[in-house]
């Protein structure tokens, strides 16, 4: 068995076809990480003007009571929603609001970055059964963290459901299993 | 355009120039993680995650010898593979037993191989390795990469990848009943 060597060095012809959907995977990533950190620097530039404005308009020229910023979240919520783009999420995750209620925004947008992060290994994932259950359960780790930080659970609660929404395809179905479990949580 | 150059370019903002490193590395990555992993599954996983860490760390790369772009998707792709083992928990034995380190027939191609050795015999072989080297084979056969190299890779002394490597041949050698 003195080829041995050379019979291992023909290990390097061995050809494996990297399958197509992994191809689809790795370009989404290539191209969506370039495109989303030139898009997200000016999307956050952007909401800080238009808070810095809309700060102004409502102190110096109205003079009127703040809107319930509750309703004013969700309503931001639902317009980032329907465009379905999950930039905008993160644009509003990172905006002032959470600034303004005492909550550290770097805190919570670094749990949605993580949050984030699960869905694409869970996406990743998918062809494999167990790694989907571990995603699932890492992630409700992180969203359980994000719920029970602070308070406004219930706002909370309820973007994040519509951020795994937003996740899993643009389809606008709730994973039962996850948000019944983090209902428990919360509760 | 080397690939140290397209890195360059990529940086600069070209996206598809990290598309073209990626078309030229995709199937060694792949092949050495399902060597490690012993998986299609985690190699299938574990090759989109080398990328994403390749394009996440990309600016703290600062790419030129001894940092070549093949060196460094390796070096990500055999940390996440170690990472990937360990989490699993599973013995070496279990993990890469044949059953497991199936071959897809229709994706893979061989080249003949003499005598009675063949490939599949070989990769069955390497396959209840331990870890370590069936680390260091797959890199210095299979990658081509040098002992030097290796031990820049694995961050180990060259002595000691030429010992594993010649510790890894004999334990091949004694699995396939034959001397020295």
């Amino acid at each position: 068995m003195k080829n041995l060597e050379n019979q291992l060095f023909k290990l390097k012809n061995i050809k494996l076809n990297v399958p197509s959907e992994i191809d689809e995977n790795v370009y989404k990533m290539i191209y969506r990480e370039n495109s989303s950190h030139f898009s997200f620097k000016y999307l956050i530039s952007g909401v800080a003007i238009a808070g810095i404005i809309l700060v102004i308009s409502m102190n110096v020229l109205t003079k009127k009571t703040s809107p319930d910023p509750f309703n004013y979240f969700t309503q931001k919520l639902r317009n980032a929603l329907s465009s379905k783009n999950p930039d905008e999420l993160k644009t509003l995750f990172a905006s002032n609001y959470f600034d303004e209620k005492g909550i550290s925004k770097e805190e919570f947008v670094r749990e949605v970055e993580d949050i984030f992060k699960t869905f694409k290994r869970v996406e990743y994932s998918s062809v494999n059964e167990e790694k989907i259950i571990k995603g699932k359960k890492a992630l409700l780790k992180n969203i359980s963290e994000v719920v029970l930080y602070k308070k406004n659970q219930k706002i909370r609660l309820k973007a994040i459901e519509k951020v795994y929404m937003v996740y899993t395809g643009g389809e606008w179905k709730v994973d039962e299993w996850i948000c019944e479990t983090i209902r428990k949580e919360v509760n | 355009m080397s690939d140290e150059e397209l890195f360059k370019e990529y940086k600069k903002g070209r996206r598809d120039a990290m598309a073209l490193i990626y078309e030229r590395h995709k199937e060694r990555i792949y092949r050495l993680l399902y060597f490690l992993t012993g998986s299609i599954e985690d190699a299938e996983d574990l090759l989109q995650q080398t990328f994403l860490k390749a394009i996440k760390g990309s600016k703290k790369f600062k790419g030129g010898n001894p940092y070549s772009v093949k060196k460094w998707l390796t070096k990500i792709a055999i940390n996440l593979a170690r990472d990937n083992n360990r989490k699993k928990l599973l013995n070496i034995k279990a993990l890469l037993n044949l059953k497991s380190l199936y071959i897809p027939e229709k994706d893979i191609i061989f080249e003949k191989v003499e005598n009675d050795l063949t490939v599949e015999r070989i990769i069955e072989i390497l396959s209840t390795l331990p870890h370590i080297y069936r680390e260091i084979i797959s890199l210095i056969y299979m990658e081509g990469f040098s002992y030097e190299e290796a031990a820049e890779l694995l961050n180990k002394p060259v002595g000691t990848i030429k010992s594993r490597v010649n510790y890894g041949l004999n334990l091949i050698r004694k699995k396939l009943g034959v001397e020295k």
